[in-house]
């Protein structure tokens, strides 16, 4: 009792004794009682037992560490634990946190690519590089393209001036490591850039064969070889850079060196060997390879007295040619030569704080250089060369002839070749213009035959011009006799001339005095025959010199009629709704038929001067090719003819003839100088006229319409 | 342009242009030195005279500027081309119809030249349910209202139906009347009843109703 007496006061209980009774209170409120026995006050209750339900918010303590700690990951709170902070209890096992999924959400990481690529040029990877801001390189690029072999990881870099030059490049450079290798691309990993996405490109790749792999878009990550390949050169670049302290104008320069030095480096995809090796299958020699952006000393054959060396920049190592690329700065030139001695432990930064005065008198020749460049590269736009890393691949003509095979003959093998040694040997500038863009590739402009084909040239081009003469038609009367073909040309007069006779197309008069004679002259046509079943046709035309006419005297009117448009559309809806059916003819020599009103008197054809009436003109009874009014005369001579036929001309259209509309035998004809269609229900009635036109008229039948728009055109 | 993206519509709601200032074509000579505008535009016209009447209106249109255009210009001519690209497939067809009658459709484009001011014409005709002709062409004098415009186009069209309308007669097609079918109601309105209108004093409407009488 005692014990829970005092329990029961510390708890905050007043108690009460009365009639043996002890009552405890709580806040006036009767909490228990106990009545008195033996000595003692025995309490009256009982314990129940019962298990209660109570609802509060379950926090699992882990997950409110989670969000305490700013939603840290399961591991680092373990960590916490394991160091102490943390109780183990309140750490257990994290439940999915939304939250951390919404806030923390990032790209899904990328497996490092496997490409099983047996050999060479199975899996290319092609990127393409740097952007409009890019500052111009020294052949005015900005940007590069690099092709990746997979097997052999070794690469490529084409140099652009504008981005649709990629196409070109990957051609150039696909025939030239397909020629080298014998192999075939298979497969091209790209990303989606419209460089490499245009039909032209696709087209590429499908007539080859060449299979297309490409990225999601923004996901540069799948073309990952070239992307980190870009990286890698660029690392280099900006390195070799900031070491010699050149210029960005280099940095085309110092790529193409960055990527021959690249190809010469260890490759842990490849088992830390050299992709060159694997490329060639031989281990190449680094023994030349000299620090770039150093000085070195060019040997030039200059007179006697002056200094034997020039002083330039190391530049690199030129394509195809043994020897090194180096820069002139005083020259603003870039040379070529084997005869080099370097300084590699002066660098191109340290001869400029030697000599700032130099440095501004370079950046001036520079900057005029560079000027004289873009008026150069605008003419030969699309002569780009690609850049120095193709090596081994891309022959050299650029340098001419005389260079390139003197310094292979002199030199094998050029690390054998001692450098200080001075040997008459290749030297080779080129000025800055020219440098890269012409490095490698044939210079179109600039390909001239060898002089020795020079006179040849001429002689080809002679027997070339012999041949056209041969074949061409002779301009004049006199040309004609001259040609090798008189005979038939002969033969193709006396055939006209038999057809005016027949025709009798003039009168042979006495000359009255002062009227005006017309000239006339011939024209030769050669008409091209079908190999094998027609022979070729020399034709001979007379015509007359209208152009020595004049209106009110010579001739009046001179325009021939030629239907509307509309009209022959009209013709053809009611062709469809009438099922009418429709042709064509037209008429040989059209001109011919017309009946001259005027006198008109010429002077006779070159070569068929009667004998005896030398004296005596053609007074024109019918017209000619030429003379002013010959189409009018045609179509008077075509109205008068189709009026014979019953034939009724429309008011409405002057070129639509017609008869017997309203009826069963309704035709139509519709003119156009002289070709022209002929419309009816009924294919007799055609044929009909048809053959009255043919007896009239020599007429050519086009059998059914066909070809509508070349008949007005 | 043989790779170009297809456009639906010959012409483009944005393509608004007035004539170069004298400033302007000194400066865009220099970018047009080169492009063959005229060329184009030649072309164009011929296949529209031939066989697009859907060219009609962009060719008088581009042609506007023949002498001298600038960049703008040339960007519709090069639209027209991309529309031609999608749908040079689509030709004049003649097909046969139920009834052989002649049916014209005319419409105006109000003041859609900025130099002056001056609107469109245009009509189509089809005889026998196959296009045969069209028409889209600046009217010589300026309406002051669409009324005008609608009305000077309803014009245009009567007399194209007035000539297809003899022309088929004389074939042997004799046609009782012609519906042109013109889509504004006042134009239609000043076409039935002449009311001589303070607005329309200008504009000798005898013709229109007195061939309207006599083709319907």
């Amino acid at each position: 009792m005692c014990g829970t007496y005092l329990q029961l006061e510390k708890s905050g209980c007043k108690y009460e004794g009365k009639d043996f009774i002890v009552t405890f209170y709580k806040d006036g409120q009767k909490v228990i009682s106990g009545k008195y026995q033996d000595g003692l006050y025995y309490l009256e209750g009982k314990v129940v037992k019962g298990e209660v339900a109570v609802a509060r918010p379950d926090i699992d303590m882990t997950s409110l560490w989670h969000s305490r700690l700013g939603h840290m990951s399961l591991k680092n709170m373990n960590v916490l634990v394991e160091e102490g902070y943390l109780s183990g209890k309140e750490v257990d096992k994290l439940e999915f946190c939304e939250s951390c999924v919404l806030g923390k959400s990032h790209k899904q990481s990328f497996p490092t690519a496997k490409h099983t690529t047996k050999g060479i040029l199975d899996y290319i990877h092609s990127d393409l590089s740097g952007s409009p801001s890019t500052p111009e390189s020294l052949g005015g690029c900005r940007y590069f393209v690099s092709f990746i072999d997979d097997f052999s990881k070794k690469v490529w870099v084409y140099f652009l001036k504008t981005k649709d030059e990629a196409y070109h490049k990957f051609r150039e450079w696909k025939q030239a490591v397909e020629n080298q290798t014998g192999k075939k691309i298979k497969y091209l990993r790209t990303d989606n850039g419209l460089e490499f996405y245009n039909t032209q490109f696709d087209n590429l790749c499908k007539e080859d064969g060449i299979k297309r792999h490409r990225t999601c878009t923004y996901t540069p990550q799948q073309n990952g070889v070239s992307e980190r390949m870009n990286k890698t050169i660029m690392d280099i670049v900006r390195s070799m850079l900031a070491e010699t302290g050149m210029s960005q104008e280099f940095w085309a320069e110092a790529t193409s060196t960055a990527v021959y030095l690249i190809n010469r480096t260890p490759n842990s995809f490849i088992g830390f060997k050299l992709p060159e090796e694997v490329w060639t299958g031989t281990k190449p020699d680094l023994s030349h390879l000299r620090r770039f952006g150093c000085s070195a000393y060019v040997h030039v054959t200059q007179d006697k007295t002056s200094p034997r060396a020039v002083k330039g920049v190391f530049m690199g190592y030129p394509c195809g040619i043994k020897g090194y690329r180096v820069w002139l700065p005083k020259e603003g030139k870039c040379t070529t030569s084997r005869n080099v001695v370097f300084n590699e432990t002066e660098l191109y930064k340290d001869t400029l704080s030697s000599a700032d005065e130099r440095k501004e008198e370079a950046e001036k020749e520079y900057k005029k250089l560079k000027k004289a460049r873009k008026r150069v590269s605008f003419s030969h736009d699309l002569l780009r060369g690609p850049s120095t890393s193709c090596c081994d691949l891309d022959d050299s003509s650029s340098q001419g002839g005389e260079t390139s095979s003197s310094s292979s003959e002199s030199s094998e093998n050029l690390e054998e070749s001692e450098m200080n040694e001075e040997v008459v040997g290749s030297e080779n500038e080129q000025s800055l213009d020219d440098y890269l863009l012409a490095r490698d590739m044939k210079r179109r402009s600039n390909i001239r035959p060898p002089s020795r084909f020079e006179d040849e040239d001429f002689v080809a081009y002679a027997l070339a011009t012999a041949e056209d003469l041969e074949e061409e038609e002779p301009k004049s009367y006199e040309e004609a006799l001259k040609s090798s073909k008189r005979k038939q040309w002969e033969n193709a007069m006396k055939e006209e001339m038999d057809s005016h006779k027949k025709s009798h197309t003039w009168d042979l008069i006495e000359k009255p005095e002062k009227q005006k004679l017309i000239g006339c002259k011939w024209i030769f046509k050669l008409k091209p025959g079908i190999p094998g079943v027609e022979k070729q046709r020399y034709k001979a035309r007379l015509v007359a010199k209208g152009f020595s006419q004049q209106e009110g005297i010579d001739y009046n009117e001179v325009f021939s009629l030629v239907v509307k448009h509309v009209s022959i559309r009209l013709m053809l809806s009611l062709m469809v709704n009438m099922d009418y059916e429709l042709e064509q003819m037209d008429v040989k020599t059209a001109f011919l038929h017309g009946n001259l009103e005027e006198r008109i008197l010429m002077s006779q054809p070159e070569g068929f001067i009667q004998e005896g009436n030398e004296n005596k003109v053609c007074l024109l009874r019918k017209s000619l090719y030429g003379l002013k009014q010959s189409p009018r005369l045609w179509n008077q001579r075509f109205d008068a003819f189709m009026k014979d036929q019953k034939f009724e001309r429309s008011c409405y259209d002057p070129c639509v003839y017609m008869r017997d509309t309203q009826t069963d035998k309704a035709i139509y004809l519709l003119l156009y100088v002289d070709d022209m269609l002929i419309a009816s229900g009924n294919m007799a009635i055609i044929q009909e006229l048809k053959n009255k036109l043919n007896c009239e008229f020599e007429m050519k039948d086009l059998g059914r319409l066909q070809e509508f728009w070349v008949w007005i055109s | 342009m043989l790779e170009a993206r297809p456009v639906i519509t010959p012409t483009a709601a944005h393509f608004k242009f007035r004539s170069l200032s004298e400033e302007e074509k000194k400066t865009e000579a220099v970018h047009m030195e080169r492009i063959p505008y005229a060329n184009v535009v030649g072309s164009l016209m011929y296949a529209m005279v031939g066989s697009r009447p859907d060219l009609a209106f962009v060719v008088g249109f581009i042609s506007r500027f023949m002498s001298s255009p600038g960049r703008e210009h040339w960007s519709a001519v090069k639209w027209v081309l991309r529309y031609l690209k999608g749908a040079y497939t689509q030709n004049l067809i003649f097909k046969k119809d139920s009834k052989f009658c002649i049916e014209g459709f005319s419409d105006s484009d109000y003041a859609t030249d900025l130099d002056r001011r001056r609107s469109v014409t245009g009509y189509v005709f089809k005889v026998g349910g196959n296009t045969i002709s069209w028409k889209s062409s600046l009217q010589s004098v300026v309406a002051l209202s669409t009324t005008e415009a609608e009305y000077m186009a309803l014009t245009e069209a009567v007399k194209e139906a007035i000539w297809l309308k003899g022309l088929c007669s004389e074939l042997g097609f004799k046609q009782d009347n012609v519906m042109v079918h013109c889509d504004s109601q006042s134009a239609l309105a000043l076409a039935k009843n002449s009311v001589h209108h303070e607005r329309t004093e200008h504009i000798d409407t005898k013709f229109t109703q007195q061939s309207i009488r006599q083709i319907s």
